[in-house]
């Protein structure tokens, strides 16, 4: 038990240490001072310590056979580890701290939302659940789609630097905020309410509550927040129509309306978040663990938009301080290609594991799935580079492309298709 | 990189000449590499596709979300089960042929190449490679020797990791029972990519005349990277054909205390019965699971042995309902007589002649157990009795008769009645009436899991053990000739794209003709770190 304290206090502290370093890094977009990169260098790593021992300690608490990535909190921690971690050795390896403010953001993401997750408690694994095969699954993975990220934030930082212009960005953030939003919420846009799953505790554990008889759960409508939303929505499709206006008309003022319209929905938001965490707690019956996904969904939208604005208020110096085009081309195709081998020994494993656990190594669950479309969009990606001889923009568009399907193969599938993965929704 | 391309014996096949008649052409489409971008693509969108439209669902559930047209064409299209269509086999089988065509085209080339690799540089040699450096060192021989070794020296890492590599192996080759391909495919192969590292490369050392050259040829065999991959898939493909021509994906429902030789086999083997029948026990759901019989396209197929199900028992984590662990005794079953026995859990299948029983689900029979007691008397005499609820038995050498009036399998008091929680022996209770030679001993419930709040048992001691033969074993039954050429595949895949995107073939030349060196280098991938290797190189005989 005392262990399991230190290491929840080591994670606490893991996260402080990546705020500052996000905020560090961010700042270091601007006036690149020594102190303030060497600073968020030395948060990061601080933070990366503290996973890392919380994390053993952990393990060390939960027993050899049990490793601390089993459930969702614990994944989404060994993410953030991991995300951290490959960051920190690239920058290590090229001096290149520009790529933080990229970065650490979606590690600190994951962190905020494991730190959400009411059932922190080491959990005793189910029987499917104990098998070697499946915790190396899980370790690699973690690195792979650690990598991944890196190498979406290095094709993201080519393209700015490649200057596409921000509108395209714009319609982008408004695009991926509008559909995260609307992959789990879709039903505000028709009868302008938000809902969340009664949840009940049972063995000290929190479980959703059904309608007698059904597989339906009983949801409880939250006040206010579905009007919100609404205005979100709203907000979310006044941007694209106005970026869009402006890619076409090219009017000044048509792309001083869409940044308003950015800004009002990064506020709403933030409104609509702030809103949600107080009525959940102060309605008893539904917690942060009720609707994960779709706290997550929001948490990932709107910090797409904040990053979005302090990169358009910052730009010119902001595309001063990238480093050169060709050198973030080649890191993007670095990363992924040591990101590739060791994805493919992630299904591998998996594949294996499930032949164990069952008898069958591959059965077209939907995970399964759509790991093989991250596979094959990353497969695109290098063959068309090292065969076809692309590079630059085509092949940033194949590693983005590539990032949002394996964050869908991570999170998307759960929320919107079931499959035998489902163990890991909560 | 554009210069890269145009040396780099990879650079796509240009069409053949005349590219006259049909397989000429066809000859070409298969090796281009467009049609491997088509084919990633393609099978990209399509497998979409069939993660959104529900796979192998019941013809209701499909009523129920699409309209009759919708179906018919959906079902026209195989869409309802598509991962097992012609045509997507086709695609399948279009993108091996693909891979074939070009390993078959490029392959020689490489290899080629690599033949044609000169250990020395020639005058003018040098400014065919994109690294060049000319220096005046003294002792020059000496120093680019020393130099050169310490290049291809390895490292205290690659020490370390041949040591957790070994270790590694060790261990698991004790704890797993690997057969010999099992051993290939998990041992072997990745111990062979250890080996390569520790021995990337050896240096060549050749004198002509007054002039001596050094040559380091390091991972060459990276260029081969991209073709191991290349087998590993096609063998990974042949692995699962081989599995789907030749084995069957079976399930098979045993009742405590019974025995089975049918086996419920659907008959398009490319199916597996596993998902509908799984999902359940995964997800921690407790409904039963859906009946397997309820698919059309499914017959019987005889076991040549039959199993006999000695028990099945669940066990859960102290003070929760998290279940810890499934489990079956088995007992096989040759011609009447005992042939082996082993209890399976998840993740710990029964193999009889290569056919695997993987502990999958489990439910109720519907039909009444037997409550099973140990009963220790005043004496210290252990005994075990066995009743069905409602049931009297005699403790042997006494008076005493026990009457089990009732069972449920998880007590709980709701409004003031007893009732089952859930159909789990989770907290099992038995209602027992004891007599002693017609006058009452003891009534009352007996409680396992709360002792303290059990009924006082006279002299005696009840152990309550099992409710046995209510429960029946549900296993996945799988027979796959070609599973071990898949896992061959598989660890030749994660090598083969190691091989390839870990490392890159680096070649360096000196050639030193008393205190002149030429120092020449190329590298096939990863520019960046190869130069930061050659200049180090330089830096270091400047010094």
């Amino acid at each position: 038990m005392e262990l399991f304290k230190i290491s929840q206090t080591l994670f606490n502290i893991g996260g402080i240490a990546f705020v500052i370093a996000t905020i560090l890094y961010v700042i270091y977009l601007g006036p690149r001072s020594r102190v303030v990169g060497n600073g968020a260098t030395g948060a990061t790593v601080i933070g990366v310590l503290c996973l890392t021992v919380g994390m053993a300690l952990r393990w060390i608490d939960a027993g050899l056979s049990h490793p601390p990535f089993t459930n969702l909190y614990e994944t989404l921690l060994f993410f953030s580890w991991g995300i951290a971690l490959v960051y920190a050795v690239i920058e290590f390896k090229y001096k290149l701290k520009i790529a933080g403010a990229f970065v650490l953001p979606i590690s600190l993401a994951a962190m905020g939302i494991a730190s959400l997750s009411p059932n922190k408690e080491i959990e005793p694994l189910v029987p499917a659940l104990q098998s070697a095969w499946l915790h190396f699954h899980v370790a690699v993975s973690s690195v792979a789609y650690a990598a991944f990220v890196v190498a979406f934030a290095f094709s993201i930082l080519y393209l700015l630097k490649d200057r596409v212009p921000m509108e395209v960005f714009g319609i982008c953030v408004a695009v991926v905020g509008w559909f995260s939003m609307s992959v789990t919420k879709l039903s505000v846009l028709t009868d302008g309410v938000f809902r969340m799953r009664q949840m009940v505790l049972e063995h000290g554990k929190l479980y959703p509550v059904f309608h007698p008889g059904t597989k339906t759960p009983v949801e409880i409508e939250i006040p206010d927040v579905g009007t919100v939303f609404l205005i979100i929505f709203g907000l979310y499709v006044l941007t694209m129509v106005l970026y869009a206006l402006y890619v076409y008309m090219k009017q000044e003022n048509l792309a001083r309306l869409s940044l308003w319209a950015m800004i009002a929905s990064f506020v709403a938001q933030s409104a609509a978040l702030l809103l949600l965490l107080q009525r959940i707690k102060s309605i008893p019956q539904v917690s942060m663990q009720s609707n994960p996904y779709e706290i997550t969904m929001m948490f990932i939208s709107w910090g797409t938009t904040l990053v979005f604005l302090i990169v358009q208020f910052n730009y010119s110096k902001f595309l001063e301080a990238l480093p050169q085009k060709k050198l973030l081309d080649n890191l993007s195709y670095k990363t992924i290609m040591v990101a590739f081998p060791l994805m493919t020994l992630v299904i591998v494993t998996g594949a294996i594991w499930a032949n164990y656990a069952w008898g069958t190594y591959w059965s077209w669950d939907p995970k399964e799935t759509w790991s093989l479309i991250s596979w094959l969009v990353y497969a695109l990606y290098l063959h068309a580079r090292i065969t076809i001889g692309w590079h630059g923009r085509r092949t940033a568009y194949i590693s983005i492309i590539g990032f949002a399907v394996v964050l869908f193969t991570f999170l998307g599938v759960n929320i919107v298709l079931s499959g035998l993965h489902s163990y890991a929704s909560g | 990189m554009k210069k890269e391309q145009t040396i780099s014996p990879e650079a796509p096949g240009k069409p053949s000449e005349k590219s006259a008649g049909f397989f000429a052409s066809l000859y070409d489409a298969l090796n281009s590499i467009r049609l491997t971008v088509f084919l990633f693509i393609i099978l990209g969108v399509v497998s979409i596709v069939g993660t959104i439209i529900e796979q192998g669902a019941t013809p209701e559930k499909y009523a129920q979300s699409y309209s009759e047209g919708t179906i018919r064409l959906f079902n026209a299209l195989g869409l309802f089960d598509m991962y097992h269509t012609p045509w997507f086999f086709g695609l399948l089988l279009l993108l091996m042929l693909n891979l074939i065509v070009c390993t078959i085209e490029r392959l020689p080339r490489v290899w080629r190449f690599a033949k044609g690799i000169k250990p020395v540089l020639d005058e003018g040699d040098e400014k065919k490679h994109p690294f060049m450096e000319t220096l005046q060192v003294d002792g020059a021989t000496e120093k680019v020797e020393q130099a050169f070794r310490k290049s291809a020296r390895f490292s205290i890492w690659i020490m370390l990791l041949d040591v957790t590599a070994v270790a590694l192996a060790v261990f698991f080759t004790m704890i797993y029972d690997l057969n010999f391909l099992e051993f290939v495919s998990f041992i072997i192969i990745p111990l062979g990519y250890v080996a390569l590292l520790n021995f990337p490369g050896k240096l060549i050392r050749t004198e002509r005349e007054d002039t001596v050259h050094f040559f380091l040829n390091q991972w060459l065999v990276s260029r081969f990277g991209v073709y191991i991959t290349h087998v590993s898939i096609l063998t990974i493909f042949a692995g699962a054909i081989v599995g789907n021509l030749f084995g069957f994906k079976g399930y098979i429902a045993i009742p405590e205390g019974r025995t089975d030789n049918q086996m419920f086999v659907r008959q398009n083997k490319m199916i597996d019965t596993v998902s509908a029948s799984m999902r359940g026990l995964f997800s921690g759901k407790k409904d039963a699971p859906a009946d397997p019989h309820a698919n059309r396209d499914s017959e019987y197929k005889t076991l040549p042995f039959a199993i006999r199900c000695d028990d099945f028992s669940i066990s859960y984590y102290p003070n929760t309902g998290r279940p810890k662990d499934y489990t079956s005794d088995l007992v096989v079953l040759r011609d009447g007589q005992e042939e082996t026995r082993k209890t399976i859990e998840v993740n710990d299948p029964l193999v009889v002649d290569d056919i695997y029983f993987y502990q999958s689900n489990y439910g109720q029979t519907g039909r009444p157990g037997l409550v099973v007691f140990e009963v220790t008397a005043p004496n210290g005499d252990t005994r075990e009795y066995r009743t069905p609820p409602n049931g009297k038995f005699r403790i042997e050498g006494t008076a005493t008769d026990v009457e089990v009036v009732s069972f449920v399998p998880d007590f709980t008091i709701v409004r003031g009645r007893v009732t089952s929680r859930s159909n789990e022996l989770i907290n099992p209770a038995v209602y027992l009436r004891a007599t002693d030679g017609g006058k009452s001993l003891f009534t009352g419930w007996l409680l396992p899991k709360f002792p303290e709040h059990s009924v006082e048992t006279g002299p005696y001691k009840f152990a309550f053990k099992d409710y046995w033969g209510w429960q029946y074993t549900g296993l996945q039954v799988a027979y796959d000739p070609g599973v071990e050429v898949v896992w061959i595949g598989c660890s030749l895949l994660v090598v083969g794209l190691m091989i390839s995107f870990f490392h890159s073939h680096q070649r360096l030349w000196a050639r030193v003709k008393g205190d002149h060196v030429v120092l020449s280098g190329s590298t096939h991938k990863n520019r960046m770190a190869f130069e930061k290797k050659f200049n180090d190189l330089v830096q270091l005989l400047k010094e």
